[in-house]
């Protein structure tokens, strides 16, 4: 997942002026999801927001490195905007030595859940979360899962067909995971579980992608992976132990 | 048995239509931005914006000049391959 959606305004603007920016490379890290690799001059998609959360995390945080958001994996950049205006009210809170820090994190919770309800229909709109992400958590953990509505999770019985929409859309999820995380270091937050939700790999396929957007199938299975390839990983350990066979072989023989 | 097979041949021919609306990704409100492009706005984003690696010199700063930190974790690096 790449920075090209940053360069819309006013998000652009917003990010070069008005914020300190900063990022890092999370490919070692052992939560880590993992993606087609995508050089700079391949295709990008737009896609939908919160899509991708084990390989992309945009924190916006105090000056103090207190987190008062986090948005999982894709956002559009209008919604982007729409959360650092949210993410400067819950600034304000944090700064002011009116409140004590009981009262700040209970107002943190509450500004959390209540901007659920301010969120633009368009931005839920764009929020769907992605259908391999919701099959993903249907299979292995519909009991558990906080993605799925509670109200239709009890209707549920195991290897239930779930409906789409029985789904909490991804801006809904975010503020329902954040409210519960407040005012939190960043170096305390604990991004692996915050951004666990759908399978680990994200991929669109994009630069196998032709000029109509279909996917070219062949070119789809020779591309590289970047982020926790379990497969790559399997390949390495495979390499390895075929390495050390072949040296044990030689020294036996060399011993005989 | 005709208007059956009828609505069955213009149901496949309907469904069809939507499956292949799906496929084409800008349609499906996914848009595929090509390489080109892609590649002028990243570089805009990397070069455009002042990137810091380490979190600490980014609180410094923000400290400073009373900001917000925006602190992305990513797949890759902001200028190269991701």
């Amino acid at each position: 997942m790449r920075a090209v959606s940053l360069s819309e305004e006013p998000a652009f603007s917003i990010l070069k002026d008005e914020l300190v920016c900063g990022y890092r490379d999370i490919s070692k890290e052992p939560w880590a999801g993992y993606s087609g690799k995508h050089e700079v001059g391949g295709n990008a998609i737009n896609t939908s927001n919160g899509a991708g959360p084990h390989n992309l995390q945009t924190f916006i945080m105090a000056s103090d490195g207190t987190v008062l958001t986090c948005l999982p994996g894709y956002w559009a950049p209008q919604d982007l905007v729409y959360e650092i205006e949210f993410a400067s009210r819950l600034n304000d809170i944090y700064a002011n030595p009116k409140y004590g820090p009981a009262q700040r994190r209970l107002m943190f919770r509450s500004m959390h859940l209540a901007h659920i309800k301010e969120h633009p229909h368009d931005m839920s709109k764009r929020s769907h979360m992605q259908h391999f992400d919701q099959n993903y958590e249907a299979e292995h953990r519909l009991r558990t899962t906080d993605t799925i509505k509670e109200s239709v999770k009890a209707t549920l019985g195991d290897g239930s067909n779930v409906p789409s929409d029985a789904f909490k859309t991804t801006d809904i999820l975010m503020h329902e995971r954040m409210a519960k995380r407040p005012f939190l270091a960043y170096a305390e937050f604990d991004t692996a579980r915050y951004s666990d939700y759908g399978r680990p790999q994200y991929d669109k396929n994009e630069d196998q992608r032709d000029t109509s957007g279909l996917v070219d199938k062949g070119a789809r299975s020779k591309k590289d992976t970047i982020g926790n390839d379990p497969s790559k990983k399997a390949r390495r350990n495979r390499m390895i132990k075929n390495i050390a066979l072949q040296g044990l072989r030689t020294g036996l023989r060399f011993a005989r | 048995m005709k208007s059956k097979m009828y609505r069955l041949k213009h149901g496949l021919v309907l469904s069809l239509a939507a499956i292949s609306l799906c496929i084409a990704p800008g349609l499906c409100g996914e848009e595929l931005v090509p390489g080109y492009v892609a590649k002028n706005k990243i570089q805009q984003v990397a070069t455009g914006i002042e990137w810091n690696t380490d979190l600490k010199a980014a609180e410094d700063k923000a400290k400073e000049s009373n900001k917000m930190i925006l602190w992305i974790n990513m797949i890759g690096k902001m200028e190269g391959a991701t």
